[in-house]
């Protein structure tokens, strides 16, 4: 059963994964530090960049240890890609439209 | 000259049984692995409905849904996301314990991840309890007042859907990675024959990832308006 | 071992996938995607009939000015006929059917990766299939098939909740359906079977899984919105909180175009592998086939804002999304012309597959064309929600897909029964399907071209010359869906044996034994090429 052909994944050092935890707890207290300080559009941009840099944090270390790696990728990044069309695309509706009073 | 035999092998490995419709068992994991991934790509597409609908709306109506975020609870929603970040490493240190076939410390951590599940379902629970004294349920008690009462009440259509799907994900890995835990313990998984525990870790991060998104635009966006 | 090696073997006595094993319990707990495909075909058989009476109610209707049934039950008549037909009969037919039974076959693989969840996805179908026909017993649905808000959410007093759980729990069956033929796609290839040897119909297979598992979940998504609308009466789809009930349309829609090439792409898969066998001809242009099914597959997805250019959308939304309308018909229209460039100086029969395939092409393309017109906002506007849109889309599902599936049944019906079916009442009823079709929903054109605004029970006179023409033709289509329906079940009893390879095809499917054995081939295939109708049958 030596046959590394016939093994998974490397098993990664336990410091590794407490590394991963500060990393993503440092990210975490880093959100909440800057959600208190208005950055006007900017609000937005770095709070999405934060959850990316976690979320690649958890995909990159832990998620893609199968020996399909290109394809997981490939299927990872499928669901992120159709929901920036969804929500592109109907942007292009909303943030042009003529905005409609709410009715009351 | 193929030498693969006439009729499909039904053969015993320490890797579990192989069904017919593989070669191998390292064919059967890896195959297991992508229709995972498959499934975790229409997870994506599941929630990014609720995203996609609280973005836009968010952007039809900025300044009411800011005021309606101003007033979740950030400590809460703050310690939740510490806690599920937590169990995603705890997890992983489960699973690797398994295949080192260290079975107790495996037992030990993932019954912990199993834990740090409920915590944060029980800490949800208390800012949906506080939320219901404060009358912020929609279609259950809603009575808010000042110049955004209806928007608010649109952001917590969108704060329940968004938070009570993921919660439902969570007792969904709650529940797998229990069995696993309990299946675990019993002496099931090992060495080779952890592909199970690999999926159950894969959703388990999944549900993780959601919050981690969840987290920033309900509770953080808006908070320094 | 080679391919040659195994065909010069003498015919194997090997047991058939129908020969062990048919007690009710065994065929309801098997795991063999050859069965399953048989329990799909059954249920979808039972849906089409009921989506097709639902159809008869609306043509029955329509004979008279004044209408001949009551606006409630013309209401719940068309509601019925699409949900049925869009969920429970088109989306299912040619994946879950065909594709079940013969994607493993066609690339060498003893079953699909996943056939437990298979055999799920089957009883999910049913599931749902059965809460939609228990919203039939309670009384009907009168929405839509479009569930448009706020009348679905808001002011509909029939049984919204029973058919959106009917289509909710379907859709896990579609999901489950795509993410097992991505996965045996890209997993149980026999060697040899590289991605482009692979046929075309098994490339149609995996760009409309694509489509499944990454549009489905919108649409579950979204009916689930409005059930909770329903139920809590707040909702993002209300416009007395500041929601939007366009956010529902584009959500609904996003689904919804996609789900038209769900119909569509399985289709242009099972005719190239037509095609391309009755012209004796290597299929023109493999690889712009690949790349333009999943170019469709892709594309589909960012048209959907041409069903909302009145709704209110913005000018600028109208302008984007009928460009890309325009473009989505590229990758069709190579499609098209490949087709034909196989027929061209081919070698062509017309057995019965042929003639319903060749209509496909003719009538697809018919459909195709007048969705262009339809794609510019310009024409749109006076054509939104007459009958030009339904004669539109008829084309494309029913003169496309269904003509298309039919087909297949009838090319693939040797290799799955191991029996003939009687070649004459085959031609005739291909023709009349073309026959019908045409008289029931080319009228509908001119209908709609003159103003006959859909989904109403009753219209103006001067209409009825072209409606009773249109339900005449009606008639004669259900004739011809009958018919197959006969001589199909008489050949499964009195039908000639068909050998292994009754149309010297050149497909994997075809090497192995008819009916196939239960792990379908007695040895695994090794393949070398594809298509190779210019080298000497095997």
């Amino acid at each position: 059963m030596n046959d590394p052909s016939r093994q998974g994944p490397k098993i990664k050092p336990i410091s590794l994964y407490v590394w991963v935890l500060v990393g993503l707890q440092v990210l975490l207290l880093i959100a909440i530090g800057t959600s208190f300080v208005n950055l006007g559009v900017f609000n937005i941009v770095i709070r999405l960049a934060i959850a990316v840099t976690s979320v690649m944090l958890l995909m990159v270390f832990f998620m893609h240890e199968s020996r399909a790696r290109a394809l997981t990728i490939m299927t990872s990044a499928l669901g992120f890609i159709w929901l920036a069309l969804l929500v592109g695309l109907s942007l292009t509706d909303f943030l042009v439209r003529i905005p409609v009073p709410p009715p009351w | 000259m193929n030498t693969r035999t006439l009729e499909p092998q039904h053969f015993k490995s320490p890797a579990g049984e192989v069904e017919k419709q593989f070669d191998n068992p390292l064919q059967q994991r890896d195959t297991a692995t992508i229709g995972m991934w498959v499934f975790m790509a229409t997870e994506i597409m599941f929630f990014g409905v609720l995203f996609a609908a609280y973005l836009i709306l968010r952007s039809l109506h900025p300044a009411g849904f800011a005021e309606a975020s101003r007033d979740t609870d950030l400590l809460l929603g703050s310690i939740e996301t510490a806690v599920l970040l937590v169990s995603s490493i705890t997890i992983m240190i489960g699973i690797r314990a398994v295949r080192l076939e260290q079975r107790r410390i495996g037992v030990a951590f993932l019954g912990l991840t199993v834990l740090l599940g409920c915590g944060f379902l029980l800490i949800h629970g208390l800012e949906y309890r506080a939320d219901y004294f404060k009358h912020l349920i929609p279609g259950i008690d809603y009575h808010q007042s000042g110049p955004y009462w209806k928007v608010k009440e649109l952001f917590y259509c969108m704060y329940y859907f968004i938070t009570g799907f993921h919660s439902l994900h969570l007792f969904i890995g709650i529940c797998v990675n229990a069995g696993m835990t309990i299946r675990v313990a019993r002496g099931s998984y090992g060495e080779h024959d952890y592909t199970a525990l690999e999926l159950a870790g894969l959703y388990w991060h999944l549900v993780d990832m959601v919050w981690i998104f969840v987290f920033p635009l309900l509770y953080l966006i808006g908070r320094s308006g | 071992m080679s391919t040659m090696d195994t065909l010069t073997l003498p015919p194997p006595a090997v047991d058939s996938y129908l020969d062990h094993d048919n007690t009710l319990w065994a065929w309801l707990t098997t795991h063999d995607h050859k069965r399953i495909a048989i329990l799909y075909t059954i249920g979808i058989t039972f849906f089409f009939v009921l989506g097709g009476i639902a159809a008869a109610m609306i043509r029955l209707d329509l004979l008279e000015p004044s209408g001949l049934l009551d606006p409630e039950t013309y209401n719940k008549s068309f509601t019925f006929h699409g949900v049925v037909m869009v969920w429970f009969f088109l989306i299912p037919s040619i994946p879950a059917t065909l594709g079940n039974f013969l994607l493993p076959l066609m690339i060498g693989a003893r079953d699909m990766a996943f056939p437990r969840i298979n055999l799920a996805s089957w009883y999910l179908y049913m599931i749902g299939g059965l809460f939609t026909a228990a919203a039939l017993v309670w009384g009907g649905v009168d929405t839509g098939w479009t569930f448009y808000t706020p009348y679905s959410t808001m002011f509909s007093n029939t049984n919204v909740y029973l058919v959106i759980v009917g289509v909710f729990v379907t859709g896990f069956s579609t999901i489950f359906t795509g993410i097992n033929f991505l996965v045996t796609t890209h997993s149980l290839r026999t060697p040899g079977m590289t991605w482009f040897r692979l046929p075309l119909f098994v490339w149609a297979m995996y760009a409309v899984s694509l489509v499944m598992v990454l549009a489905t979940p919108v649409l579950a998504m979204t009916l689930a919105l409005i059930g909770l609308e329903r139920g809590m009466g707040v909702g993002v789809f209300d416009p007395a909180l500041g929601g939007d009930p366009l956010l529902f349309q584009h959500l609904f829609w996003f689904y919804s175009h996609p789900a038209v090439y769900i119909m569509i792409l399985p289709a242009m898969g099972l005719v190239s592998e037509v095609i391309s066998c009755f012209a004796r001809r290597r299929i023109f242009g493999y690889k712009f086939m690949t790349w333009s099914m999943l170019a469709i597959a892709v594309i589909g997805f960012m048209v959907w804002g041409h069903h909302m250019f009145v709704a209110g959308m913005s000018v600028y939304a109208g302008m984007v999304f009928s460009l890309l309308s325009f473009i989505v018909a590229v990758p069709s229209a190579i499609k098209v012309f490949n087709w034909t460039s196989t027929l061209h100086k081919g070698d062509i029969s017309f057995e019965s597959p042929m003639l319903y395939v060749l209509g496909f092409v003719g009538l697809f393309t018919m459909g195709g064309l007048t969705g262009l017109m339809l794609a510019a906002p310009a024409l749109d506007v006076p054509l939104t929600d007459t009958y030009f849109v339904i004669a539109h889309f008829h084309y494309v599902m029913v003169g496309g897909s269904v003509m298309a599936y039919m087909g297949g049944i009838h090319f693939w019906w040797p290799k799955v029964t191991g029996r003939l079916y009687p070649e004459g009442p085959a031609k005739f009823s291909a023709i009349l399907m073309f026959v019908g079709f045409n008289l029931t929903f080319f009228p509908q054109y001119i209908l709609g071209y003159d103003g006959m605004p859909r989904r109403y029970h009753s219209y103006a006179p001067q209409f009825q010359t072209l409606n009773v023409l249109s339900s005449a033709g009606a008639s004669i289509l259900a004739l011809s869906y009958l018919l197959p329906l006969l001589y199909l079940v008489w050949s499964l009893r009195y039908g000639h044996k068909a050998g292994n390879n009754p149309w010297q095809a050149r497909g994997l499917e075809w090497q192995t034994t008819s009916p196939p054995p239960e792990n379908n081939f007695r040895h695994p295939p090794v393949v070398r090429n594809a298509y190779a109708y210019d080298e000497p049958a095997p």
